[in-house]
């Protein structure tokens, strides 16, 4: 079983794995954030995120390894005061950073929903950086285990046929100068490195998601650096805002280097 | 698998009678499933969970029921725009009552279904 250090490596972690390192043998119950924080943010202060972000999860997951996260944001995306960046992590999970979710003023709000995978019983995090770089937190715990080893629910055959599928469902109307939310899904096993193949007796090897970029009318609306604890086939709901016709352009990479991208027209419509 | 001498068929985790189903794969691929097992002509049935055995094909039934129940229900918080997390509130919601354990299971069978509907 691929180590928590090697999971850390693999990911591009060494921070991380520096520090989960240095606390080897240390007591499994200790709180990682601290190591965490230190590795991600150093000594910036982080403060409490009343006011520009909240996340909503369920206190008790139905399926660890299918956790719905929101993220929602209490401060517009103007150009003199934006959320720049969420980063979404989950303490106790083997890679604790499920994803850094890039916005931009073209995003109209920096909320937005995923799905995650949920190791042990964890805090989950959402770190905002606003655009002159301050910090702010919100976190939630959640009752879950298993998350990141469980059986991928699509067989590794019919996963690979429709690997990089996409899909994207937009509102009816789409509405101009104003945030609308569109749900993308990305067909991708997003193997954890933790699946253990009943079949052939071995770790089936992480293969993820490693970034997701989208844009409207050429102009970036959302960059994710994903990882291996976001669920087999990662979506996402994100916001932007339109200012004519155009289209939603998607361009994915994972970690085995394969690229997908595909794009959906979008005719918005002033408000009524 | 089917005991030929006495026609007596095992499904093992594909029929569930009494204890709420548990989907862990694909919820269109176990009712096409169903549809197949249903023309096995077995005398009797060992099912996987519930009595120690029951009459062939008609211990199907109630399975069947709530596993398209779950769908029409999912489907339809889809059609709305609906999220997992409303899906979670109201789908297959009818069918308590009718099983075992159901609060334990029923919310994990919408969160596993809706990932699988949400493509279609």
């Amino acid at each position: 079983m691929p180590s928590r250090r090697r999971l850390l490596l693999s990911a591009g972690l060494l921070p991380l794995a520096i520090a989960a390192a240095r606390r080897a043998g240390a007591d499994e119950a200790d709180d990682p954030w601290p190591d965490i924080k230190a590795s991600l943010f150093a000594d910036r202060p982080i403060r409490d995120g009343a006011g520009i972000l909240g996340l909503e999860a369920p206190k008790r997951a139905y399926d660890a390894a299918i956790v719905p996260i929101t993220v929602t944001a209490d401060v517009a995306q103007a150009a003199e005061r934006y959320i720049q960046a969420v980063h979404l992590i989950v303490d106790k999970n083997p890679a604790p950073v499920a994803g850094v979710f890039h916005f931009t003023v073209d995003s109209g709000t920096a909320g937005f929903a995923t799905r995650v995978r949920v190791n042990e019983y964890t805090n989950i995090r959402a770190v905002a950086e606003m655009n002159d770089g301050s910090l702010a937190m919100a976190a939630a715990f959640v009752k879950a285990a298993g998350g990141c080893s469980a059986p991928a629910l699509k067989d590794a055959e019919k996963a690979m046929a429709s690997l990089g599928r996409m899909k994207l469902k937009a509102p009816d109307s789409v509405i101009l100068e104003r945030p609308n939310q569109a749900q993308l899904l990305i067909s991708h096993p997003n193997f954890s490195g933790m699946q253990f193949d009943q079949i052939s007796r071995n770790y089936i090897p992480a293969h993820f998601v490693q970034e997701i970029r989208v844009r409207y009318a050429d102009r970036v609306i959302m960059t994710v650096e994903g990882n291996i604890s976001l669920s087999e086939d990662p979506t996402i709901y994100f916001s932007f805002v339109p200012h004519g016709p155009g289209e939603i352009a998607v361009d994915v990479t994972d970690s085995e280097g394969m690229k997908f991208s595909q794009a959906w027209p979008i005719n918005p419509v002033p408000a009524s | 698998m089917l005991d030929v001498a006495t026609g007596t068929l095992l499904p093992v985790d594909l029929l569930f009678m009494q204890r709420t189903p548990a989907v862990d794969g694909s919820l269109n691929g176990w009712l096409a499933t169903i549809a197949e097992l249903r023309r096995i002509p077995a005398a009797r049935v060992v099912p996987g969970h519930g009595p120690p055995v029951a009459y062939w094909p008609g211990a199907l039934d109630a399975e069947e029921r709530y596993l398209r129940r779950l769908r029409d229900d999912i489907r339809a918080v889809l059609k709305a725009g609906g999220t997992m997390e409303q899906a979670v509130d109201s789908a297959g919601r009818s069918e308590q009552g009718q099983w075992q354990l159901f609060d334990d299971y029923n919310p994990r069978n919408v969160v596993t279904a809706f990932a699988e509907l949400e493509w279609e």
